[in-house]
């Protein structure tokens, strides 16, 4: 089963991913991010129910301005992954900050610590 | 503790044995897949932030140095064009396993065909280096995806039978248990009352 690869962010931030076989779509707002992430969530393969795309990459600083109900929803099922991935202004900390959160979901406390 | 409304009868008192019994082999499971969970949780979590902060940096100077050939080739238009008709194709294989009931996600990625399919005479020879860097950060993207995933999913997984679990051994098990127990003392009760009762009317008819 083959799946797709899709990354959201500004347009010349995902170009470079694009050359790598990545599906590029852009997305400059908050709005726009939300939406076209539900888009691409709904969208499944041809004569399947699988999810056309198995992994959503989003840039860094629009992922954080995703609301948590939206996020919560979107990444309730086992595919897609909706990814954090840090922008060209390089990493804000907060893909670490999500992995911390995981932490505290699944144990009650962040063990790992921070450093 | 908080005991369940119910009559003081035999009948109830069956019913809420079989229920707590239920209930026990209930959380000792539910114990168990707990166990099962944080183990596997933990085993991946840790590689989950390794391979986060490896990934973070690879992209930061892939991204400096594609800014830099953007910079350096004439136009934006240039640019896109020469990406936008890549010979590369990348493919991504998906299987799902069950851990503990929870369907975690395992990528295979591979990428066919060259990234550098453009003219070379319209592009810096920087727009190579970073489209490299690009094409050697991928895999590690799509790891750090797999593994994210699947924390995240694993993490909720935890957390709603941790819940399960503490309801049943804080709340359900103990109230269950007080409620047969406080049936069993009233039916004691009523038993002894009807001895004293016949007692009684033994030695009135004796006398």
């Amino acid at each position: 089963m083959d799946f797709k690869i899709a990354i959201l962010g500004p347009k010349d931030t995902i170009l470079g991913f694009k050359a790598v076989g990545l599906e590029a779509h852009s997305a400059l707002n908050k709005e726009q991010v939300v939406e076209k992430l539900y888009e691409l969530k709904k969208t499944k393969q041809e004569n399947s129910d699988k999810p056309k795309y198995a992994i959503i990459f989003v840039v860094e600083d629009l992922a954080m301005q995703i609301p948590e109900a939206d996020l919560k929803k979107l990444s309730s099922t086992t595919m897609p992954a909706i990814i954090p991935i840090p922008g060209p202004k390089g990493t804000t900390g907060f893909g670490l900050q999500r992995i911390s959160k995981i932490v505290e979901q699944a144990v009650g406390s962040d063990i790992l610590g921070d450093k | 503790m908080a005991k369940l409304d119910v009559k003081p009868t035999r009948m109830e008192l069956l019913k809420l044995k079989i229920q707590l019994k239920a209930a026990k082999r209930g959380h000792k499971l539910l114990k168990d897949k707990q166990d099962g969970l944080m183990q596997k949780f933990m085993e991946i979590i840790k590689e989950a932030k390794q391979i986060r902060r490896e990934v973070e940096k690879k992209l930061e100077s892939a991204f400096k140095n594609f800014a830099g050939a953007s910079a350096s080739t004439a136009t934006p238009k240039m640019l896109e064009s020469a990406l936008t008709f890549t010979s590369a194709k990348s493919t991504l294989a998906a299987t799902t396993k069950n851990v503990m009931s929870v369907h975690i996600p395992y990528f295979e990625h591979e990428l066919k065909g060259s990234v550098h399919s453009y003219g070379f005479n319209q592009t810096s020879g920087q727009l190579d280096t970073s489209l490299s860097l690009f094409q050697e950060v991928t895999p590690k993207l799509i790891k750090l995806a797999e593994i994210e995933k699947q924390a995240q999913l694993l993490a909720e997984e935890t957390e709603k039978t941790r819940r399960r679990v503490n309801a049943l051994e804080h709340m359900r098990i103990p109230a269950l248990e007080e409620t047969v127990k406080f049936i069993t003392m009233k039916l004691e009760e009523a038993e002894r009352g009807a001895i004293v009762a016949v007692m009684a009317l033994k030695s009135k008819m004796e006398a």
